[in-house]
């Protein structure tokens, strides 16, 4: 159905076409015997003649475009979720880069610097073109009607003075319509194009078992957790998550070994108590469900445990998070927290390079304990409050104070030995391949992406604003 | 948005006008020149053009609303949906 501002705009154009359409009339009724003069008359009837085709034909276009995107089995709706999940991904990336440099040992931080500085420029790169696509989506999808009524006008209007413009606009809405709902799928593609041909060989070759592992929170998932898998025949890896809450693959580099782990999941303040804390990674399991490089997908639920940005986490125990979670104004978080049992406690970590103001609503008497500790060699500093007793519903106000997700290295601190355990040089070139991995992957994908756009909007704007029509009657 | 579309009316409208007084002019102009007393056939060729394209112009004018309601049938025919617009003057 069409809204009353398309129908006004379609009338003008309209209107429009048909005053184009009686000057050029007019202008070939002139009694003046010039061959050029009558050519502009003709020409400008024929501009009215396309232009009143293409006004009669909008329903028509957006039923074509609708019609190939069923065909190519697109949805809109799920475009704009990969959409907004890529950019929370390169929020989640830039976090981990942050917080990796932030315990990284001085022998590491000369090369990671380098490749911190480049990662962040091309995710600052990345995430402005992923949020014009956004800003495309959202002009396209929410005004596509209106938009190509606005074409259609400055298209119609007499001596061809809006056509470029107009047929750039209908070019840009239809190309748009079409090609944006195409992103995922265009990423998947580009994803098995890029795939890292070292990794995907070893895990097809190996015997071990590559698995990626997600660390999932009551309330989302962290951008820079540490997952800690044990074996009893000694086995150790560390995974690192990369997005998301989720590692993709373990160290070392050969995989992981079928066998029953213990799972230790700790995030950059706080070890957390995960569920499953253990693992059996199957033997048999040989399916490759994520694009060809791992073998077993695992999700680790870190119960009482919320993470509200990126190097924070609240960890809390005797209380359920109320379903509205996590409230945001700022840099100031609150958690509404329903006590199922006395006492409460909270644990608030962060890394000790910003610091955090905690406040308890709800409580008359409560303790708070400040300490630095470090958790698998990551300087941070917690936080912990214990509440005896109090009203039924607790909120806890966090306040972040300094930039927590420009983590700053804290190169004078002492490195405690685990830190190499963590990070060695090893692992740090397991992160380094991977983030290329990630980066060429994206950069190839989304610029691409937006390439073609741009190629396929001029160019069905030259088409739509060329003069290939010529008056096919005796002037 | 109404009034705009009521003003390129209006002007439609004067053009049609003029259109047709245009027409008359270069009806009776072209016959001035073919039917003139002076024994130049070029004189001659170019009253009968005018003619012929005042003939022309008149055709157009003519027929120009059915052109544009011709247009619509066309593109509804292929599936389109009638767009509820002012007709042309």
């Amino acid at each position: 159905m069409a809204v009353p501002l398309q129908l006004d705009l379609l009338n003008i154009a309209l209107a429009l076409s048909v005053l184009t359409y009686y000057a050029g009339v007019l202008v070939m009724g002139l009694p003046v015997p010039a061959r050029g003069l009558k050519r502009v008359g003709a020409r400008l009837v024929m501009d009215s003649f396309v232009s009143a085709v293409l006004i009669f034909s909008v329903s028509l276009i957006f039923r074509l475009v609708d019609a190939v995107l069923e065909l190519v089995g697109a949805n809109p709706a799920e475009a704009l979720q990969a959409l907004v999940a890529k950019l929370y991904e390169y929020s989640g990336v830039y976090a981990l880069i942050k917080v990796l440099g932030s315990v990284l040992s001085p022998f590491t931080l000369k090369l990671s610097s380098a490749v911190a500085s480049a990662a962040t420029s091309m995710l600052a790169i990345l995430f402005s073109t992923v949020n014009l696509l956004v800003v495309f989506y959202t002009m396209v999808f929410m005004a596509r009607d209106v938009l190509v009524s606005l074409g259609l006008v400055l298209y119609s209007l007499p001596l061809r003075i809006g056509r470029s413009a107009g047929a750039a606009l209908i070019a840009f809405t239809v190309v748009g319509s079409v090609l944006i709902p195409l992103f995922p799928p265009w990423m998947e593609m580009m994803s098995s194009i890029v795939a890292p041909p070292g990794l995907t060989q070893r895990a097809m070759e190996g015997e071990d078992v590559y698995l990626a592992l997600c660390v999932e929170g009551d309330y989302g998932s962290p951008s820079a957790a540490v997952i800690r898998l044990r074996s009893s025949a000694g086995d150790e890896y560390s995974l690192v998550t990369l997005a998301n809450g989720c590692a993709v693959v373990a160290r070392p580099y050969g995989g992981v070994r079928p066998g029953v782990y213990e799972v230790d999941v700790g995030y950059v303040g706080v070890k957390l108590r995960a569920e499953p804390s253990v693992l059996v990674v199957p033997d048999d399991l040989r399916e490759l469900p994520i694009r060809g490089v791992v073998d077993y997908y695992g999700t680790i639920k870190a119960e009482g445990a919320a993470f509200p940005a990126p190097g924070l986490v609240v960890s809390y125990s005797g209380c359920r998070l109320e379903p509205q979670g996590v409230i945001r104004a700022g840099s100031s978080y609150t958690l509404l927290c329903r006590v199922e049992r006395w006492p409460v406690a909270v644990l608030v970590g962060h890394v000790r390079a910003c610091s955090v103001n905690v406040t308890v609503e709800g409580a008359h008497d409560y303790a708070i304990n400040v300490y630095d500790d470090s958790w698998y060699g990551i300087d941070v500093r917690v936080v912990s409050i214990y509440i005896p007793g109090g009203e039924d519903s607790l909120a806890f106000s966090v306040d972040v104070e300094g930039d927590c997700d420009g983590v700053q290295p804290q190169l004078e601190a002492q490195a405690p030995p685990s830190l190499e355990r963590l990070l060695s040089q090893a692992m740090v070139t397991d992160v380094l391949f991977i983030l290329t991995w990630y980066f060429v992957y994206n950069m190839v994908g989304v610029l691409s992406f937006i390439s073609l756009l741009i190629m396929l909007t001029y160019g069905l704007a030259r088409a739509l604003g060329g003069s290939y029509v010529r008056f096919p009657f005796p002037v | 948005m109404p009034e705009i579309t009521e003003f390129i009316g209006d002007v439609t409208a004067k053009l049609v006008t003029a259109a047709w007084a245009v027409f008359l002019l270069s009806w009776s102009v072209g016959w001035l020149l073919r039917g003139s007393p002076l024994p130049s056939l070029r004189l001659k060729r170019t009253g009968q053009g005018i003619i012929e394209d005042a003939v022309w112009a008149a055709f157009w004018l003519a027929v120009g609303s059915s052109v544009f309601a011709l247009i619509q049938y066309l593109a509804s025919m292929f599936g389109a949906q009638p767009v509820n617009v002012t007709a042309a003057p």
